[in-house]
Order: structure tokens, then C-alpha cells, then sequence
């Protein structure tokens, strides 16, 4: 019985070390926002930036920088990936059309990790620096 | 062994006995189901512990947050949106019988469950809201008398017309839910401000510098230029005067440059809002509803001029409904349960009953 549960420590202790080694080619970054009269959706992944500036557009496809991939990567250490469903959008404007409907999304070894809808602008606070890099790295493609 | 199987049995009796007893009194309790009801959540596990009904907990979760002026003020506004809602409620509850149509009234093209909200008869008659619009703008003339006129033309037009001809050939289950709200607008008055302001947002700034005028009987509409995509924004009733109205992107009125929002529909879906009603999906999943009986449920919002049948949720989306998100073009109804959720407002005792008198 004692060697049963010294075993699963370990395995959760191993768990929790995967985290620090974040295998980054497997991961992708996805935050869209999307109202009546405006869309726009980006997606990073460490080799490249795919940008979508109006509905039904093809998206632009450019190089993500080594610079902008490290900053990502650096805010995304802080943030509890599993718990990104569970976050609350902070305010509510998208119900009276005084923000856009947005979304966040991860897809890390995988599996896919995405927010409930909140107000473009407002972004719950523990993906807000995530979120205002993407759409800083966004509006330098525009 | 005996012993232990009976003092089981017992208990078994007693716990049973005791849910009855507890279902028993909360139906009594709740003449008005409101427990569905949201304010400021997204996801439905926490509809209740955010309801009213707890405040604690949903005050706790934020006050060691610093977050914006607007959500400090929640409590309170939450609260008046809350017994406005329950008044809406109480009044279609005590007027309203939805019907399961099924074969007898039209049917529908497929297997789809068809709910058939009747219009209530609140004796209101056509309801007349006076408008005051607030043009605001660097060339506040760029907006002409004729634009101005042409949209509370189309305001009139959409909350008293079916328009059953537009529907798609196979939405026959759509059939008896247009409705003819029989609610009128007219112009009560121009005011025209020349101000450089490039983007007003939506945090009320237009309303701040050129306040509503007597907005208890009057619609108030500011047309300026918002910024972010925004074709324009309203305000729940229930919510501060001073704020109480519609902001619309100048380019979203008949004539305007916001194609394909350019046919004034825009100002329809905010009167919409003003009025109390929601977004048609509900602003959440499937199972988040906009408290309206006869909308499909939905999942999110539809763009553009989709296709019929566009199918969310196991139903087809009424996506030619003004509270959806499509084209001007391709939006022209709502429904009964909406008129009935917009006039229960004006009833007595209703947030808007002061319009009712004009």
C-alpha cells in the first residue's frame, strides 16, 4: 500500500515538472473577437502568425520572431493552462453590443484549453498580459 | 441483521420524505422561476451562485479586484435588472399560455418541436415612444433631416410588420411566431453638435457630454462615430437615466456607409436591447436562454445571410431575427414572445410604464 502512494507522488511530482519544460512546438495560441460589425483572429505558434482582419478574409501569414515566440512563452508560464476553461469574464458589455464577443484559446500537446466568451478589452486579469502581446504582435502585421 | 435493515428502510423513508417535502414548498415558492436568470456571468454553473439571490458570493469573488467604476456599481444595478425581470415574468406568467402548435398550427418543415407564444392582450393598444436623436459628430449636418426621418421610418416599419412574405420557403415554423409589436416612433426633435471627437467608445462619454433629455418619456438616440468596429450600443432598462438610450454609429443609418449595416437595422436590434430583450443565443451555450419561449435555442451568433436551415443546438436558428447578428438585408422578424417581453415593460408597475401615458 506504502508503495503504491510513493509511486503515485512520484508520477504527479513528474506531472508538475512537465510544466517547466513547456514543449513548445506543441503549443498554439488562438484569441478571436468577434461582433456585428467587426472580426478580427489570430493564431501564433511558435513558426508562424496567421492574422484574419475582417470576416471571411484569408489570413495573412508572416514569421513569428524569435523575440515575440520568448515574450509569449515567458507570459505563458504564469498562466494555469488546465483552469482556462473556468476563467470569468470580468464584464458583460457584449450583451448590449458595448463590446466585442471574445475568445482564448490554447491547443497545448493536443488538447485544446479555450475561455468562455468575454469582452474584447477585458480580458479575465490572468490571461490579460497574454492577450494584450498577441494583439500588440497582431497589430504590427496590420 | 434485521435491525440494521429496518432502521435502513427508515431512513430511506425519512430522506425521501424529505425531498418531497423540500419540492413541495420551492414550487410553491416560485410562482416566478428565476432562477435562469443572469446579469453578468457567462457559464452555467455559476448561474446561481452570481444570482441575486446569493449576492454574497458573487461580491466576494470581486471586491478584492480592482476593476473599473462600472463594476462597483453591479450590486445595484444588478438588483434593478433583477426585479425588472421578475415584473416581466409575473406578467407574461399570469397572461401568457405558450402552446406546443404541433400539427394544428402550421407545423413545420421537419421534426422540430414548434412553441407557439401567443401575443398577450395588455389592453396598451399601439404604444407611442417620442424620440429625441442627439447627432454628434465634426460636421454634425454630414447626417441629414431625410437620413433621420428615413430611420424612424424603418423603426416603424420593423416593430410593426411580420414580414411573413420574406420568410424562406421551409420556415414554416417560423410562420406563427412573427410577430407586429405595435409599438410607434416619432420624431420629437433634432439636436445637431459639431464636436471633433474622432471615436466616443461605448462607455456612455457621448451621453455624458450631451446628457438625455427627459429619457423616463423619451427614447434618446445619440448618432456619433463609436470606434472598434462598434455599429452601436444600448442600455438595458432598469439602468441609470442619465445613460438610459441608444448610441449608433452615424454610417449604420439608411444611407450610411457601414454596408452591408446600412439599412438601419442596427437601430432596431438597440431598440431591441432597450426594450429588454437579449441577444437570440442567449450570450452563452446552448443551455443559456434569452427568457423568450419561442426563439430556438442557440449557441452563438449568426453573420452575414446564412443559408436556411442553419442548425445550432439540434434546432434551426431563427437567424432572421433581429436580435441576431446578420446583415440588415437579411433581418426581419420578431417574435411573439419578444412583443410580449418588449410591452410587458410599458404595463403598470413595468420600467418604461411612464412611456405608456404618451
Amino acid at each position: 500500500m506504502k508503495f503504491i502512494l510513493i509511486i503515485l507522488s512520484f508520477l504527479t511530482l513528474n506531472n508538475g515538472c512537465a510544466q517547466e519544460n513547456i514543449d513548445q512546438d506543441a503549443i498554439s495560441l488562438e484569441y478571436s473577437a468577434s461582433s456585428r460589425g467587426t472580426f478580427k483572429n489570430i493564431k501564433i505558434t511558435k513558426k508562424n502568425i496567421s492574422y484574419i482582419s475582417a470576416r471571411g478574409n484569408e489570413p495573412t501569414i508572416t514569421v513569428c520572431k524569435k523575440e515575440d515566440w520568448s515574450t509569449l512563452l515567458k507570459t505563458l508560464k504564469d498562466i494555469d493552462i488546465s483552469n482556462i476553461p473556468n476563467l470569468k469574464a470580468p464584464s458583460e458589455n457584449r450583451f448590449f453590443d458595448g463590446a466585442a464577443m471574445a475568445n482564448f484559446k490554447i491547443i497545448y500537446q493536443g488538447k485544446t484549453y479555450e475561455t468562455p466568451t468575454f469582452d474584447h478589452g477585458n480580458p479575465p486579469k490572468e490571461i490579460a498580459q497574454l492577450v494584450k502581446e498577441m494583439l500588440s504582435i497582431s497589430e504590427n502585421i496590420e | 441483521m434485521k435491525k440494521l435493515l429496518l432502521s435502513m428502510v427508515s431512513l430511506a423513508l425519512f430522506f425521501s420524505a424529505c425531498s418531497d417535502n423540500s419540492k413541495e414548498t420551492t414550487q410553491q415558492e416560485q410562482q416566478v422561476d428565476m432562477t435562469d436568470f443572469y446579469v453578468y456571468t457567462d457559464s452555467q454553473e455559476n448561474l446561481i451562485s452570481k444570482s441575486v439571490n446569493s449576492k454574497k458570493t458573487y461580491t466576494t469573488c470581486y471586491t478584492m479586484e480592482v476593476l473599473n467604476k462600472q463594476l462597483s456599481e453591479i450590486p445595484g444595478l444588478e438588483k434593478k435588472m433583477y426585479d425588472v425581470e421578475y415584473h416581466t415574468r409575473a406578467f407574461i406568467n399570469a397572461k401568457g399560455k405558450p402552446s406546443n402548435a404541433g400539427g394544428g398550427n402550421g407545423g413545420g418543415s421537419n421534426s422540430e418541436e414548434d412553441i407557439d407564444v401567443l401575443p398577450i392582450e395588455d389592453n396598451l393598444g399601439t404604444i407611442n415612444i417620442p424620440v429625441y436623436i442627439h447627432i454628434v459628430l465634426p460636421n454634425a449636418n454630414d447626417v441629414t433631416n431625410a437620413q433621420i426621418q428615413s430611420q424612424i421610418n424603418v423603426l416603424n416599419s420593423d416593430f410593426n410588420s411580420a414580414n411573413t412574405n420574406q420568410l424562406p420557403s421551409g420556415a414554416s415554423n417560423f410562420i406563427n411566431d412573427a410577430t407586429d409589436s405595435d409599438i410607434n416612433f416619432t420624431l420629437a426633435g433634432t439636436y445637431r453638435y459639431n464636436n471633433s471627437t474622432a471615436s466616443w467608445g461605448t462607455n456612455n462619454a457621448v451621453k455624458a457630454a450631451y446628457p438625455p433629455i427627459t429619457p423616463q418619456t423619451h427614447l434618446n438616440i445619440w448618432v456619433c462615430n463609436i470606434g472598434g468596429g462598434i455599429l452601436g450600443y444600448a442600455q438595458f432598462p432598469g439602468g441609470n437615466s442619465a445613460t438610459d438610450g441608444v448610441v449608433l454609429l452615424y454610417s449604420s443609418l439608411p444611407g450610411g456607409s457601414a454596408a452591408p449595416y446600412n439599412l438601419g437595422r442596427t437601430a432596431t436590434h438597440e431598440v431591441g436591447h432597450y426594450l429588454n430583450l437579449r441577444h437570440i443565443w442567449g450570450d452563452g451555450r446552448c443551455n443559456q436562454d434569452d427568457f423568450v419561449l419561442d426563439t430556438p435555442s442557440s449557441d452563438g451568433a449568426n453573420y452575414g445571410c446564412p443559408s436556411y436551415p442553419t442548425v445550432n443546438c439540434k434546432s434551426t436558428d431563427m437567424t432572421m431575427n433581429y436580435m441576431d447578428y446578420t446583415n440588415d438585408s437579411c433581418m426581419y422578424m420578431f417574435t411573439d414572445g419578444q412583443r410580449n417581453r418588449m410591452r410587458a415593460l410599458f404595463t403598470s408597475g413595468g420600467a418604461r410604464a411612464a412611456m405608456a401615458a404618451n
